[in-house]
């Protein structure tokens, strides 16, 4: 889902002359964090991803505001979802009862009617938290469905015919389709996040708290209330808005939050779920660049941060200076996109063949060997083959295109191309038939293609220049071009939705942004619908095969089982038919925790964090 | 010894009140025998200039005596120290740095010898135009470098990188572009002086076309001024080359400069592979120090106030 909010911050940022400047400040020092001398159970400091302080407090969030700073390192914290998706303890990607708020859903009515029982949690006010927030969430949500970064037009908000409270803390969902229960759990139920409809039903800071939120337009005032109110973050820590929470930390009042990024939480006296924490204070720390972060982290002022990919060589000095290494990875894929709709290149990628030849092309094993120094997992295709899940398909544990300059050759002449290795292949045999180049290549076209991908990721920009010199060892000839990520993405996007005729033919038709291209967060369910759907929201490429859509239907409505079955045979398919080139998914970040920072047993692979489970020793 | 203000180029045309003379063809030479003895007696504008054909020949006869891949990636020796096999190792996609740095040194020369030409010219027309002509022609001219030169010149060139595709070519005209305002000044500055002069007066009162006084007269007569500039822009553009590859906004693989290699070798800088950085780093320092070293000696040698003897 990163994507799509990645690709609605990018058109806003390209257009613009500041993202250059900012480019330019990119290589500019970083925060300088000042440890605070540890009080009572000792300040943990934890770093950001560089270039990503939140942006978002309120948790109805949309596309441009999800980032991991935002969805998962900040609001989960003080707001919990009614179900909680990851662990603390393992990097499995599955629902997670026991620190869920609610009891596992019970579905009746042929699945239509789903209720859910919560268990006793409170908010820092000493309110119970009830089933009326969960209705206070719903109706602020179906009446801005489209400024939620979960909504999926045509998924299951749209098939929502009506909800309620019940009791106290009884919430029923009535649907008017039967979705498949583990479908609906990951994709639907898990975005489901109480608020205090108490303190936070109101249409301005002056107005008294009411139940606004009972009307279309009542409930469209009092989100626009709240989201002017996230947008304002200079006010984070002062509004009292944001003191009112139900998980186990809040926002350190009056400096809880600088706009620069620094997070300051202090334990939320009033949390009544499990994992109380045992820290006095636990802060979020900005930098600009990785560089920044990992001086940071030499000095020994962050006790949870990362070593940039490119520093992995000088790991020893780190350990020996009181860090653990380890690899964090997300639950999520990384891809080469193909754009199918640029009139220039569209009847090359159309082919299939060249498709498989270009991916038998991409030496993922070699790539994470040698270029990510194994901090790396191989995408083979929709479901992630890291961290191992019942989703994944045994047959997709494999590469279905193994690494092999001479099966690529092997395509290519058999399909009427002429090789020419360092070259580039010209069709020689145009037309349709057996043996020949294809739908829409006449004799004499060249197998060129452009390819777009980010500046200022060395492990990306090394992996292309290794993707180039292959690709011409077989004659496919690779134009590159480097551009800022956001550009990147926004291009890659360009054609979202046109037709042929409508694409511009400078579009490149190959792009990649940094890894993990896609993450399933929050939507968890790892079917990409929206990405490899016809006319998905993040099927950026305009991939579209009708047969896919008939498994992804399947698979949203089917049972249990043969739902699961469902997802095996698509996922099989659709690596085989290659919607994109599947490429490693390299570590979301190289984590150097402080041999003093004590309770990280695991990297939650859904990007959650769990301070409260830490301790720090003296 | 000749006076301020003196026509090298045409020195019998400098005799002061006097009708401006075509100089012999060989006081011509005589004047560029004594600048290039000037230049020659200079010891540091000789190593400046040794060291620029020491690196002209590294890069271009280079790669003919000592062969490398420099064009297929090669990922089972990658990061290799400097050995028997590879003289400085090799770079983390398995390129040779020594053939590499050769391969890379083409395109660094070669853009900032073309990208300077671009901006000598373009900066000594315009200011010699805008001196010569004045008014409000003038005016207009040099509020045009004054709004250019109150632009960052990075900021500049990263807009123009962003416009266009990066590749050799679309970097030369793009830091050519950025790079001819200090020129235009410095020249409107040299020209502006000139044209008071005698002999500018009596090609005018001879009839003389403006556009043949400024090209035979002026400009010649600035050129000292400006082969010294260019010595200098050699050295800004492949120092603007550098910046743009460290911002990934240089010419995109399979295309190769110092600046891009430096860049690279940077990202690896607390894995001690210091040979994917110091030949590089060092590559960039002797050029644009040779080519200042030159520069400063070519205005010694042209410039008879600073001459030594």
């Amino acid at each position: 889902m990163r994507l799509l909010r990645r690709v609605l911050v990018s058109i806003a940022a390209v257009s613009a002359v500041g993202a250059m400047t900012a480019a330019v400040g990119a290589g500019a020092a970083g925060a300088a964090p000042a440890r605070h001398a540890a009080g009572n159970g000792g300040v943990v400091t934890f770093a950001e991803q560089p270039g990503a302080p939140p942006t978002y407090i309120f948790p109805l969030y949309n596309g441009a505001n999800s980032e991991n700073a935002d969805i998962t390192y900040l609001q989960p914290l003080m707001w919990l979802p009614l179900y909680w998706f990851g662990h603390p303890t393992s990097s499995a990607a599955t629902i997670n009862y026991k620190l869920s708020m609610a009891d596992p859903p019970v579905f009746t009515n042929n699945g239509e009617t789903i209720t859910m029982k919560l268990k006793h949690f409170a908010w820092s006010t000493g309110a119970a938290v009830t089933a009326r927030d969960v209705v206070f969430w719903m109706n602020l949500v179906m009446n801005e469905k489209t400024n939620y970064a979960g909504y999926v037009p045509g998924g299951w908000m749209t098939h929502v015919a009506s909800y309620k409270a019940t009791g106290t803390a009884t919430f029923v969902l009535n649907m008017n389709k039967s979705y498949n229960q583990t479908y609906l759990l990951y994709n639907g139920l898990a975005t489901l996040t109480p608020m205090p409809q108490q303190t936070w039903d109101k249409t301005s800071s002056t107005s008294a708290n009411g139940t606004y939120d009972t009307t279309a337009a009542g409930a469209k005032a009092v989100y626009s209330y709240l989201n002017s109110a996230s947008l304002s973050l200079s006010t984070w820590d002062t509004n009292p808005l944001w003191q009112v929470v139900d998980g186990p930390w809040r926002l350190k009042p009056t400096t809880g939050f600088q706009v620069t990024g620094q997070v300051t939480m202090i334990p939320n006296k009033k949390y009544s779920g499990p994992n109380k924490p045992k820290i006095s204070e636990f802060q979020e720390l900005p930098f600009t660049s990785a560089s920044a972060e990992y001086d940071a982290l030499r000095s020994g002022t962050v006790d949870y941060g990362y070593v940039p990919t490119t520093d992995i060589g000088a790991l020893g000095s780190l350990k020996a200076s009181g860090y653990n290494v380890n690899p964090w990875y997300e639950w999520g894929l990384t891809f080469v996109g193909i754009l199918f709709n640029n009139p220039k290149y569209q009847a090359l990628v159309s082919q299939l063949y060249i498709r498989q030849a270009m991916q038998s092309l991409i030496n993922q094993p070699e790539y994470i060997k040698t270029i990510l120094d194994n901090y790396g997992t191989p995408t083979y295709g929709p479901v992630p083959t890291f961290p191992k899940t019942s989703f994944l398909a045994p047959a997709a544990k494999k590469n279905p295109y193994p690494y092999s300059v001479s099966s690529a050759k092997k395509l290519l002449s058999a399909h009427g191309w002429t090789i020419h290795s360092g070259g580039t292949d010209v069709c020689s045999k145009p037309g349709t038939g057996a043996g020949k180049c294809g739908k829409g290549i006449a004799a004499g076209t060249k197998l060129a293609l452009s390819f777009m991908y980010p500046s200022g990721f060395p492990n990306i920009d090394n992996e292309i220049q290794v993707m180039r010199s292959t690709y011409a060892k077989v004659g496919i000839h690779l134009t590159l071009s480097e551009a800022p990520e956001n550009t990147v993405l926004a291009d890659g996007y360009a054609c979202i939705g046109k037709t042929a005729a409508t694409c511009p033919t400078s579009t490149p038709v190959l792009s990649i942004i940094s890894s993990p291209v896609y993450t399933y967060v929050p939507i968890y369910y790892p079917d990409g619908t929206s990405l490899f759907g016809c006319g998905g929201a993040t099927n950026g490429g305009n991939y579209c095969n009708h047969q896919v859509n008939k498994y992804l239907t399947q698979i949203e409505s089917q049972g249990n089982a043969a739902s699961t079955n469902t997802l095996h045979t698509y996922q099989v398919y659709l690596a085989k038919q290659l919607p994109d080139l599947w490429f490693p998914n390299a570590a979301y970040q190289i984590s150097a925790i402080s041999t003093k920072l004590k309770g990280v047993t695991a990297q939650d692979s859904t990007g959650h964090i769990y301070p409260s489970t830490w301790t720090l020793k003296p | 010894m000749l006076d301020v203000g003196d026509n090298i180029l045409s020195p019998g045309a400098v005799v002061l009140g006097g009708e401006p003379e075509q100089p012999a063809a060989g006081e011509a030479r005589s004047a560029w025998r004594t600048a290039a003895g000037e230049l020659l007696g200079n010891y540091l504008g000789v190593a400046g200039l040794g060291i620029i054909v020491l690196m002209a020949l590294f890069s271009f006869v280079g790669p003919l005596v000592y062969h490398t891949q420099q064009v297929n990636t090669n990922l089972t020796q990658v990061n290799l120290a400097p050995g028997g096999k590879f003289p400085l190792g090799t770079d983390q996609v398995g390129y040779d740095v020594l053939g590499r740095l050769m391969v890379a040194g083409q395109s660094s020369l070669e853009v900032g010898l073309a990208a300077a030409v671009i901006a000598v010219g373009i900066g000594t027309v315009w200011g010699a135009v805008s001196a010569f002509v004045g008014g409000w022609v003038d005016s207009v001219m040099m509020r045009v470098v004054d709004a250019l030169i109150a632009i960052p010149t990075v900021l500049l060139v990263l807009l123009l990188a962003t416009i266009v595709t990066p590749s050799v070519l679309t970097m030369i005209y793009v830091l050519g572009f950025v790079s001819w305002i200090i020129t235009a000044r410095l020249v409107r500055g040299e020209v502006l002086v000139l044209r008071t002069l005698d002999y500018v007066s009596a090609s005018r009162l001879a009839g003389e076309r403006p556009v043949r006084i400024v090209l035979r007269h002026v400009v010649r007569n600035v050129i000292g001024i400006v082969a010294v500039q260019a010595t200098f822009e050699v050295a800004n553009a492949i120092l603007l080359l550098a910046t743009l590859s460290f911002l990934g906004l240089g010419p995109p693989p399979p295309a190769v400069n110092w600046g891009g290699m430096l860049t690279t070798g940077l990202n690896y800088i607390f894995d001690g592979y210091w040979w994917q950085i110091y030949p590089a780093g060092l590559c960039i320092v002797l050029t644009v120090v040779a080519f200042n070293l030159l520069g400063d000696a070519t205005r010694d040698a042209l410039d008879v106030r600073l001459r030594q003897r």
